[in-house]
Parts: C-alpha cells; sequence; structure tokens
C-alpha cells in the first residue's frame, strides 16, 4: 500500500534528528510490520504516533532504537544511517521504554536498574550513580531499594523511564505510556514526558492509542495505519478530523467530540486540547 | 513424580564429588557450545525464562493420580536445545536445592539426570517429528518417555555405583532395588509424555515456531531449529 | 506481599522473599556471607556424620535456628513434604531388604518381607540428613534479603551461569504469579470441577503450554530492552554485603572446628568414639 501521507502542518522541515525514510519491514513470518515508512522527528517536541494496535507503530519505533533494521529503506538519526556498527552510538542517542514495564526491570534493585545502562555505557560506578540519582529524582521517585516485583504499576513505568533517562538520551521513545496505570499515575507520566521537552530539550516520541493523552500532549501527531504513516500534522487539525481518525479505527478526544457536539466549532474558535481549554472557552 | 531427585546426605563426599565434576564437565561443553562462556543476550534471556517458567510449572498440582508434579525437562529439550536446557535445568537444581526440591550437595547427580532428559527429548524428538514424520502428540509424548525411561535407569545407575550412605548392602542388591523405583518413575513418566504430548500440540497451534515447526517470529537465536514443513 | 502460595507442600518462592524482606529477627542481622558459609557447613556435616545421635543434634540445631529467625514452624513442616516423599521413595525398599536384626515381619504373596533394623535406621538417618540442610537452607533463604542472594550468587557463580541464576531469580515472581492468576481463571469458571484424568490433562497441559508461551515472549521482550539498553554481560550491582565481624569469624571457626573433628573422626582415627 503506498502511503499517502496528508501533511496538515504546514511546510516540511529540514532539520530532522530522526528521518525514517521510506522503510519497509517484513517479519520472517511473513506478516509486513511497517511498508514505506516516512516519519521524522524533531528537536524538542512531543510526537505521537496514534494508531490500533498492529497498526506498526512498535515496529516503527523499535527502528528508530536500531532494534530491527529495515528491509528497505533507511533509519537517519542525528545524521547517521543506523547499522550494525553504529547500532551502540545509536542507542545512546535513542532511549526505547517499552510498553511492558516488568520485562525492563531486571535488575534486583531499583538503584541497581536505573544503573544499568550508565554502566553498560562505560561510566564508573560513581558516575552511574550520580546519573542514576538525578534520573530518579526526574521521574520523582524514593523508593531507591526496593526489589521491582514490589513495585507498584506505576512505579514500574516510573523506574523504567528513569532507566533509560539515566543514559542521557536525546530521544525518548514511549510505547504507550500509560496504558495500564491509575489516572494519578497516569497524570505524573504526562507531566514527566512535558518536563524532559521543557527543561531538558529531549524530543518525546509517543506510541498511543489513546487520542485524550495525545490531544492533551503532542506538539505533532501521527496517524499509522496498515505500517504506514498516512497523516501527520498539528494535533488541532489532525485529531478534529473525525474521517480520518475513523478510517485509522481511532476515536475522537473526548475534547474534540464535545467541542463539536457543542456546536462551537462554528464560532470560529480555537479548537482547545484539553478539557481545561475548553472549560475556559466556554466560561469565557 | 517422574524424577528420582537425591537428597543430602545419600551420597558420600567422594561420589558427591565425583558426579559434581562430571556435571561440571558436561556443562563446560555447553556453555563452550553457547559461544565460549558468552551467551548472546537471547540465548540469556530464553534459558532465564525456561528456568523460571519450569519452577512456577513444578508448582502445578495436576490433580489426577492424587496428584502430580511434573518437572517437563524433555520439553525443555525439545523448545531450547540440549546445550541452553543443560544450563536451565543445572539452575533450576540450584532453586530446586534452596528450597530442598534435591539436596545441594546433589546438584550434580541431579543435574547429570535432569540432561540426559533434555539431551534425549530434544533428540528423540528431531527423529520422530523430523525423521519419522510423526504426529506432534506422540511425538512429544515419545521424546518425553524415552527421556525419562532412560533417565531413570541412568538415576538406577548412579545410585547403584555410588550406593546409599549407611547402606550395606551389595551394589547388585542396591540396583534390584533401584530397579523397583525405576519402574514406578518410568511409569510416571509416562503420564509426563502424555502432558508434554498435549503441550507440544498446543504449542503447535498457537507457536508453532517454538517447536521448530516454522520460521521463527521475532525469536532469532533459538538454537537448533527443527526444519520441519509445518503441519496443516 | 506475596500471594498466598499454591502449594501448601512446595516452597515458593514469593512467600520466602517475603519473610526475608519485611521479618526482622537476630538471624536475619547475621552477615549473609556467613549464613551462607554455614549452610555449606551444615551440607558437610550432613554428609560426612554417620552417628544417628549427631544427625539428631545437627537437626535440632538447624529447626532451633530456623525458630531464632522467628519463622513459622508450621510452615516449615508443610514444606519438609518433598523431601521426605524424596527420601521415602529412594529408600522405601532398603527399610525391608538391609540386612540385619529383624523389627517386624509379614508375609505378602508367599514372600516373608522383614522390616530390619538397619532399614530402619538408613531411612531415619537419611531423613535427618536431608531435614537438616532443607531446614538450614529455607532458614537461610527467608532470612537473607533478595539483593544479598543476588550478589552471593553472582560472586560464586561462574558466568554466565550467574547471569541466568539471576535474570531467572528476578522473574520467577513474575512467572509464578502469571501461573497463580492462570490457575486462579481456571478456578472461577469452575475448572476445578472438570472430570476426567484426559480432559483435567488436557486443561492442565494447555496451562503449563500457555506458561512456556508467555515465557519466550517475556524473555523476546527482555532481550530487547537488555539490548536496548547496552548490556555487555554483566549486571550490576550497587548492594554490597559489609564484611564479616570478628564474631562472624568466630562463629565460622568453631563451627569449622567441629567440622574438622568430625571429618578426621570420619575418616581417619574415630575421636568421638563413632
Amino acid at each position: 500500500m503506498e502511503s499517502d501521507i496528508h501533511h496538515l502542518a504546514g511546510a516540511e522541515r529540514d532539520d530532522a534528528i530522526v528521518h525514517v525514510d521510506c522503510v519497509s519491514h517484513r517479519y520472517p513470518d511473513g506478516t509486513e510490520g511497517i511498508h514505506n515508512m516516512c516519519f521524522s522527528v524533531y528537536p524538542k517536541e512531543i510526537v505521537t504516533l496514534c494508531g490500533p494496535n498492529g497498526a506498526g507503530k512498535s515496529t516503527l519505533i523499535e527502528h528508530i532504537n536500531g532494534l530491527m533494521m529495515p528491509d528497505k529503506g533507511r533509519v537517519r538519526v542525528f545524521g547517521m544511517d543506523i547499522d550494525k556498527k553504529n547500532v551502540s552510538a545509536i542507542r545512546k542517542l535513542v532511549g526505547l521504554v517499552f510498553q511492558d514495564a516488568d520485562s525492563q526491570l531486571f535488575s534486583p534493585t531499583v538503584m541497581d536498574d536505573v544503573m544499568f545502562g550508565p554502566l553498560n555505557l562505560g561510566l564508573t560506578v560513581e558516575e552511574a550513580r550520580k546519573r542514576a540519582e538525578w534520573a530518579l529524582d526526574v521521574v520523582g521517585m524514593k523508593e531507591t531499594n526496593k526489589i521491582p516485583h514490589y513495585l507498584s504499576g506505576g512505579q514500574k513505568r516510573l523506574v523504567a523511564i528513569a532507566g533509560i533517562l539515566a543514559m542521557k538520551p536525546r530521544i525518548l521513545v514511549v510505547d504507550e505510556p500509560t496504558g495500564d496505570l491509575d489516572p494519578s499515575n497516569a497524570k505524573r507520566i504526562e507531566d514527566i514526558l512535558r518536563s524532559l521537552r521543557d527543561e531538558h530539550g529531549i524530543s518525546v516520541v509517543i506510541a498511543l492509542h489513546d487520542m485524550d493523552m495525545a490531544a492533551r500532549l503532542a506538539d505533532r501527531v501521527c496517524i499509522v495505519r496498515g505500517g504506514s504513516v498516512i497523516a501527520e500534522g498539528k494535533p488541532e487539525d489532525i485529531l478534529y478530523d473525525e474521517k480520518l481518525l475513523r478510517s485509522a479505527g481511532l476515536e475522537m478526544p473526548m475534547v474534540a467530540k464535545l467541542f463539536t457536539d457543542l456546536g462551537l466549532e462554528s464560532r470560529g474558535v480555537r479548537r482547545p486540547l484539553s478539557l481545561e481549554q475548553l472549560t475556559s472557552l466556554m466560561k469565557n | 513424580m517422574a524424577h528420582v531427585h537425591l537428597e543430602d546426605g545419600s551420597f558420600t563426599l567422594f561420589w558427591v564429588l565425583i558426579w559434581s565434576a562430571l556435571a561440571a564437565g558436561l556443562v563446560s561443553i555447553a556453555l563452550y557450545r553457547q559461544g565460549r562462556g558468552q551467551i548472546p543476550t537471547r540465548k540469556l534471556a530464553i534459558a532465564s525464562m525456561c528456568v523460571a517458567v519450569g519452577f512456577a510449572a513444578f508448582q502445578i498440582e495436576i490433580p489426577v493420580f492424587g496428584g502430580v508434579h511434573l518437572n517437563l525437562t524433555p520439553l525443555m529439550g525439545i523448545l531450547v536445545g540440549p546445550a541452553l536446557g543443560s544450563l536451565s535445568v543445572l539452575t533450576i537444581n540450584v532453586f530446586s536445592a534452596a528450597i530442598g526440591h534435591g539436596g545441594w550437595s546433589m546438584i550434580g547427580a541431579n543435574t547429570l539426570v535432569n540432561m540426559v532428559e533434555v539431551f534425549l527429548g530434544f533428540y528423540a524428538y528431531r527423529f520422530l517429528r523430523g525423521y519419522a514424520k510423526v504426529e506432534r502428540f506422540y511425538s512429544g509424548f515419545g521424546a518425553a518417555a524415552i527421556a525419562l525411561t532412560v533417565s531413570a535407569l541412568v538415576a538406577v545407575l548412579i545410585v547403584s555405583v555410588s550406593e546409599i550412605q549407611g547402606s550395606t548392602q551389595t551394589r547388585a542388591q542396591t540396583m534390584a532395588n533401584m530397579l523397583v523405583l525405576a519402574i514406578a518413575n518410568i511409569v510416571m513418566g509416562l503420564f509426563e509424555g502424555v502432558v508434554t504430548g498435549y503441550i507440544v500440540s498446543f504449542l503447535g497451534k498457537v507457536r508453532p515456531d517454538l517447536i521448530g515447526e516454522s520460521a521463527p517470529a521475532r525469536t532469532e537465536g533459538i538454537e537448533d531449529r527443527l526444519e520441519v514443513a509445518a503441519d496443516v | 506481599m506475596s500471594r498466598k502460595s499454591y502449594s501448601r507442600h512446595i516452597p515458593d518462592f514469593r512467600l520466602v522473599t517475603h519473610y526475608a524482606e519485611s521479618r526482622t529477627s537476630l538471624v536475619h542481622r547475621i552477615n549473609p556471607w556467613t549464613k551462607a558459609v554455614l549452610l555449606v557447613f551444615v551440607i558437610l556435616f550432613v554428609i560426612i556424620i554417620q552417628d544417628p545421635y549427631l544427625l539428631a543434634i545437627l537437626l535440632v540445631a538447624t529447626v532451633a535456628f530456623y525458630a531464632a529467625a522467628r519463622l513459622p514452624l508450621t510452615l516449615l513442616l508443610g514444606w519438609y513434604s518433598l523431601p521426605v516423599f524424596f527420601v521415602l521413595t529412594l529408600a522405601v525398599l532398603f527399610v525391608f531388604s538391609e540386612p540385619g536384626r529383624q523389627l517386624a515381619s509379614f508375609t505378602l504373596l508367599g514372600t516373608r518381607i522383614a522390616l530390619t533394623e538397619n532399614g530402619a535406621l538408613l531411612v531415619v538417618n537419611l531423613l535427618m540428613r536431608a531435614l537438616a540442610a532443607v531446614t538450614f537452607s529455607l532458614a537461610f533463604f527467608m532470612t537473607t534479603r533478595y539483593t544479598n542472594i543476588a550478589v552471593i550468587a553472582s560472586k560464586s557463580l561462574p558466568k554466565p551461569l550467574d547471569n541466568i541464576f539471576l535474570l531467572s531469580y528476578r522473574f520467577t515472581f513474575e512467572t509464578s504469579d502469571e501461573v497463580a492468576d492462570v490457575l486462579d481463571a481456571m478456578r472461577s469458571r469452575s475448572g476445578g470441577l472438570v472430570k476426567g484424568v484426559s480432559r483435567q490433562t488436557k486443561m492442565f497441559a494447555g496451562i503449563i503450554g500457555l506458561a512456556f508461551v508467555h515465557a519466550f515472549e517475556r524473555a523476546e521482550r527482555i532481550a530487547k530492552a537488555m539490548e536496548a539498553r547496552g548490556f555487555t554481560g554483566t549486571f550490576p550491582m550497587t548492594e554490597k554485603i559489609p564484611r564479616m565481624s570478628y564474631g562472624d569469624y568466630a562463629l565460622i571457626g568453631l563451627v569449622a572446628l567441629a567440622l574438622a573433628i568430625v571429618a578426621y573422626s570420619r575418616y581417619f582415627n574415630n575421636l568421638i568414639g563413632w
């Protein structure tokens, strides 16, 4: 299927730090993971990959980190084409947090686990510890001597993020960061992702199918269907396009539905991206 | 039980050292086959998960014949091959010794018995399914039954040669006693064979790549894959 | 807090770790290396001692050690099932075939079968050996924190067995939880009422098969996560076990001396009237 990307965000930029250039990947069992996938990441942005299960989001993000290699096309990260020789260097720049936090915590304690990455990068124990303490502070995780099995779901997710942050990546890729979390932990994760962009200058790529979260967080939204990006643009454009979203098996975010159903679209006001913005709009 | 598990104090120190040294030698060969002591990350993860699930599966009591616990070592051989399987069963024996399922000083002897199961489980399955084209259930059953029968006899041999510490019987008498136990273990081994057959059939439907019946899906690195056409 | 074990007879690592992490006692405070060395000594005692009275003293000492850790004795008794079963399956025939003075006899299918004194003593000795080792082993694991076990394993096992041990130890909790969840789900759908050996066996085979599928899928994810973080073959460990104190060395020295005497008595010159 040829990709037919709707660019709703104005002219394309040339400052991409990640460029997935027409990449295709087929699994050994014949399943097509991604097909002619074109995707970019720009500095200091949060970009969301929205699509239903099986759309190719996870396959794409594993290409960005070099866990998978493309059958066709190329992936460039900070000007380097990913290949087997430079994949270690790439992984220092692109950190990947998987959906299943449990499977990423393999050390005896939280501190051990967060130090895992920095030590593998060649830092001394003291340097790695400082990095780990910093990363755990960023995510607000204080119980550093706990064993992973005794952490709550939210804590596991925080530690998984800290474990990647400690490697000081320039890009953080997160797969379904809040899928199985309660609202309070989900909000905490969202705040952390926002602060990574704002305070630490890290670009964040989030694969998700929670359109409300995409609306709240994203600077740019990419819709993934059938292994390709079929549309990308600003959230106020993409997430209000009900036909587009339905075609990709997605639903409009609640704020967009309410805004549209309340007939506020016709009043020419700026489309809100969160319930707080909608409330503020209605009060004014 | 489908195995003979020996507790601490069953053998004299001399035989503990002998069987431990033999097991250590065979494990070293298994490690060498995996890449001179450096296991690729994927194989490390697979071996570890095999240990974890083998241990957890042992805790499942199948409510037949008064309650049966299985070790599933032939199944491990089928799934991960003899070398990786050997490392897994050694680790399982370490965990098991910690909780009293076999003794610490018996890890060597118990591992030897389990390695026979893993080894024969793999090669018997490969022969039955790959060469003789036997159906999955019967291949799994046959592989486990063969493996557990031979391992029961190996256990007889090990105990007969070492003699039970404190027993004044001759080796021949010890062997005669052990053969009676071996028969009981072989019968239980047949039951485990049935369970293994069902498990292999199940895996063949949901993840045939795990038993080597199609190209691996995202599981590169699993050793000794069978090259068998998928059974439709 | 780990969940209730799904077997009263098989120690559950989740429960074992719970006692290690959440309880305190004098035994919990003993240096982990000291306890590890004592475990080795107990195993050696179990192998070397032949006198049943000494074995009985050893068993009592290990149970006292377990009790001093304020660990539940009823749990220990339940967990004795496995080692007792293993010893009896091994030795049951020896009871009737060991030469020696007959204690009792009966006729079975025309054959005279006698329970001999040596046979009974053999079984009792084997049981005491096994139970002493198991008791101390369980006491060790139930009073030593998970991270300390990991440090001991990483320092005492050769590569890559230490990595296999550490990774499997880490995930045995999750795997046990998953299997427990599946069993609970089965029971909640009246799976426990399924009749027939064949149907029961097939059902449980499916559960075990599913557990293996999940294990392989988890292994995939773990491998990817490790590769993504540049795993080079060593799991870093920040926990350090403090050095042994003079008291620890004194304790080890005393036990070593006792072991030396016992070994000398057995293999060279009977010092203790064996």
